[in-house]
């Protein structure tokens, strides 16, 4: 019998790129569609190339070019594993075309190794953005050689097994551990959420820690990445260094890792699957009164319920806020002094620059998350229920929107409050702050629904096709991550009313894309 | 016997304390055209989703072609051919893309394949439209190909959860037309349905689970007696009503 994971990988990578619908749809509106996702795509990867050259160049500059293959392989280990933290178990379980797969004459390690090698392909492809670039500004400053070639190459290839297999192996034992359970979805996430918080402290701790140092920022930056969160990156630097075997030692542990996972997952897959999918009806229940609302608001109290549906998108929809939520109320607890280390005499001038970057700091947060661009493409095939609804598309539209302006605004006013009331803030930083808070997270959730609707994926057979790899999400991260950073370090030079102006900004923008959507139509 | 296709003996599947399948025992021989009638929820998918391999069992045994699901499931899904009640296609793939990965799963020849394809597209009328995405296809296309696709292979057993849900009158016809070939060719058919004049015009035998249990099984003809297959079932619901 030949081996079938290949046939299974050629189908999911199909679904994932959505160019086999576009050439295959005779609807021109999908081939632009497509188009314009691609351009998304190579304008979100000329970013992380622009930025990773950059680095590299600093990294050369301080005199650490020969550190950057590491560096590479430990900051795309990092991104990978926190960008598939949540993932695992949505790309392997409970999947739309389980039954579909399941029921064919595939062998379960092929299954589990199919889905790992599509998620492989995506993160490789992020790993190459950003190892492609630094390699050339390497070979640039230390001068070609095959052999540094050669290691690269390999640990590059290499590089997102480790941290794939480690997240996914993490979020299946979550899914193990509460598949039987009667609120395993709730239990997933509050398991989710703790051990990304869990993720966060302690690299932000071993970020403080290395700060704490001493260090020139580049080489703290190196130590804590190498030295600290990423210890097997080290073996890629020791075979630049002269010990040949590290690279292969690199490969080998990331392979066995990936293998290891792969074998286990396919002990259990079965047995997980079914917990995950048994869902017998309760009997016995026993009518209540009849609660009624407006139809917006059972639309909005459906897109909430739909948020707490499902671990991996509540997990990725409110990271952002979750994290915001964190550093204010952490914010109100720590002693800035202590932990930055600032003389007292430096102290007034370092809370003054800091207090300007609040609303920086929070767009960049509120930008990291958003259901809005993935809540329409989440109604999948059963969409045309929705649409047939006595309701306008713009009502359902502003619904999809509402969570997420919900958790951002929320976190955004409880970190404003708290950062305003610690910094110090004067009357236009507190205006920043709370009119950030509001404004930004409308925008942010008008900007996701609206994308949504404009690139729209109702043919993903996992949720995390919806949830993360669309491109809406691409857009909405990418493009806030771009504006959080400028505002966020520009505020330092121009104060609260650089972020005053973006939210004036925001502001219009809802307005626009809230006129549009009264123009809309949703079709099946 | 020899010629069992399909043996299930005391199947057990619970859902948390839930019995939704309670120590089922059927077989279902070569030839036959196996009817598995029952009220929603009564276990019938889940008995076909435990036999197919998608959904694991706490006690009982289930064989194939004389061979365990739980031993050998690659085997047996070999041999065996599923289309759920609301097949999930891949709505990125064109038809012929989705049938040629059947195809390919199933190690069909190329030969073979297309000779098949064009047969049953043509029968289903479906030839013109394979070149389109699924997602364009009405249910009942969709349906269709899930049906070809799940003949590619000419499976030794077919089991089927409600397949004529959907069919137009004419594809549903040949549906049955294909069910008796197959099963003059050696094969099985075992299919869950509500249309009970279907499975009592089409079935030569058939099952009656309630509650997960097995109410009756057999030949047709001995499971509803004089009556009509209505009335047995009627009487079957009030009967443990009372």
């Amino acid at each position: 019998m030949h081996a079938k994971w290949p046939l299974l990988l050629k189908i999911q990578l199909m679904g994932l790129t959505g160019i086999n619908r576009a050439k295959n749809s005779g609807d021109a509106k999908e081939k632009r569609k497509t188009a314009g996702g691609i351009v998304a795509l190579a304008v979100v990867g000329a970013v992380i190339l622009f930025y990773a050259a950059m680095l590299a160049v600093g990294f050369c500059a301080q005199g650490l070019g020969k550190n950057l293959p590491a560096l590479v392989v430990a900051l795309a280990s990092v991104i990978i594993f926190a960008f598939t933290l949540f993932q695992g178990s949505s790309i392997l379980f409970a999947t739309k075309d389980h039954d579909t797969v399941m029921s064919l004459p595939i062998p379960r390690w092929q299954v589990v190794l199919a889905r790992m090698l599509c998620s492989y392909v995506v993160n490789l492809a992020f790993a190459l953005a950003v190892a492609v670039p630094v390699t050339v500004v390497y070979f640039i400053f230390d001068g070609f050689s095959l052999g540094a070639f050669g290691t690269i190459l390999l640990s590059v290839l290499t590089t997102p097994l480790l941290p794939l297999a480690v997240s996914a192996a993490l979020s299946t034992l979550i899914a193990a551990l509460t598949a039987r359970m009667r609120f395993k979805n709730l239990l997933q996430s509050v398991l989710g959420i703790a051990l990304f918080v869990g993720v966060m402290i302690a690299s932000f701790s071993f970020s403080f820690s290395a700060s704490a140092n001493g260090e020139a920022d580049m080489a703290a930056l190196f130590g804590m990445l190498v030295g600290k969160i990423y210890p097997p990156a080290m073996l890629v630097d020791m075979t630049l260094s002269g010990a040949v075997w590290g690279v292969f030692a690199f490969a080998g542990i990331s392979l066995a890792a990936a293998a290891l996972f792969v074998i286990v997952v396919a002990c259990f897959y079965e047995k997980i699957n079914t917990a995950l999918l048994s869902r017998g009806a309760r009997a016995g229940y026993k009518a209540k009164d009849v609660k009624s609302s407006s139809a917006f608001g059972a639309l909005a109290k459906k897109e909430l319920k739909r948020l707490f549906s499902h671990s991996g998108y509540l997990l990725n929809g409110v990271c952002g806020a979750l994290l915001l939520l964190i550093f204010g109320v952490a914010l109100a607890f720590i002693d800035l002094q202590t932990v930055f280390e600032i003389p007292a005499e430096d102290f007034a001038a370092f809370k003054s620059i800091l207090a300007s970057m609040g609303a920086g700091f929070m767009m960049l947060f509120i930008g990291m998350s958003c259901p809005a661009a993935s809540a329409l493409s989440l109604e999948g095939s059963s969409r045309g229920l929705l649409f047939s609804l006595p309701v306008s598309a713009r009502q359902i539209m502003l619904a999809k929107a509402m969570p997420t302006f919900l958790c951002d605004c929320a976190a955004g006013l409880v970190f404003s409050v708290i950062f305003g009331i610690r910094l110090g803030t004067g009357v236009f930083g507190w205006a920043a702050l709370l009119l950030t808070a509001v404004l930004y997270s409308a925008f942010t959730a008008l900007l996701g629904s609206f994308l949504n609707y404009k690139y729209p994926k109702y043919d993903w057979t996992n949720e995390t096709q919806a949830v993360k790899n669309s491109i809406p999400m691409l857009i909405v991260i990418f493009g806030n991550m771009v504006l959080g950073m400028a505002v966020l370090l520009l505020s330092v030079f121009a104060g609260p009313w650089l972020a005053l102006g973006v939210d004036l900004a925001a502001a219009v923008l809802c307005i626009v894309i809230f006129n549009y959507l009264k123009k809309v139509k949703l079709y099946v | 016997m020899d010629n069992k296709v399909l043996e299930i003996k005391h199947l057990t599947k619970r859902y948390g304390a839930k019995v939704a399948v309670d120590d089922l025992s059927l077989d279902v021989c070569a030839g036959d055209i196996y009817g598995f009638i029952g009220q929603n929820g009564a276990g019938k998918t889940t008995t076909l989703r435990a036999l197919t391999g998608i959904l694991g069992f706490d006690e009982g045994e289930i064989f194939i072609d004389g061979n365990s699901v739980k031993e050998k499931p690659v085997l047996c899904k070999s041999l065996t051919a599923y289309i759920p009640d609301n097949p999930d296609l891949y709505e990125y793939l064109t038809g012929i893309q989705y049938l040629n990965f059947m195809g390919d799963v199933y190690e069909v020849p190329r030969d073979k394949r297309k000779e098949r394809i064009d047969k049953y597209a043509d029968m289903f009328r479906i030839a013109g439209d394979l070149g389109s995405l699924v997602s364009a296809y009405s249910h009942g296309m969709k349906q269709k190909l899930a049906i070809i696709g799940a003949l590619l292979h000419e499976p030794k057993l077919m089991v089927l959860d409600e397949p004529f849900v959907g069919l137009d009158p004419e594809a549903a016809f040949k549906l049955k037309e294909v069910f008796r070939r197959m099963c003059e060719a050696g094969s099985a058919i075992f299919f869950s349905t509500h249309v009970l004049d279907v499975a009592e015009k089409l079935c030569n035998k058939i099952a009656i689970i309630k509650g997960g249990k097995l109410i009756a099984s057999g030949n047709i003809e001995d499971v509803r007696g004089d009556e009509s297959l209505e009335s047995v079932f009627m009487e079957v619901l009030e009967n443990d009503a009372r």
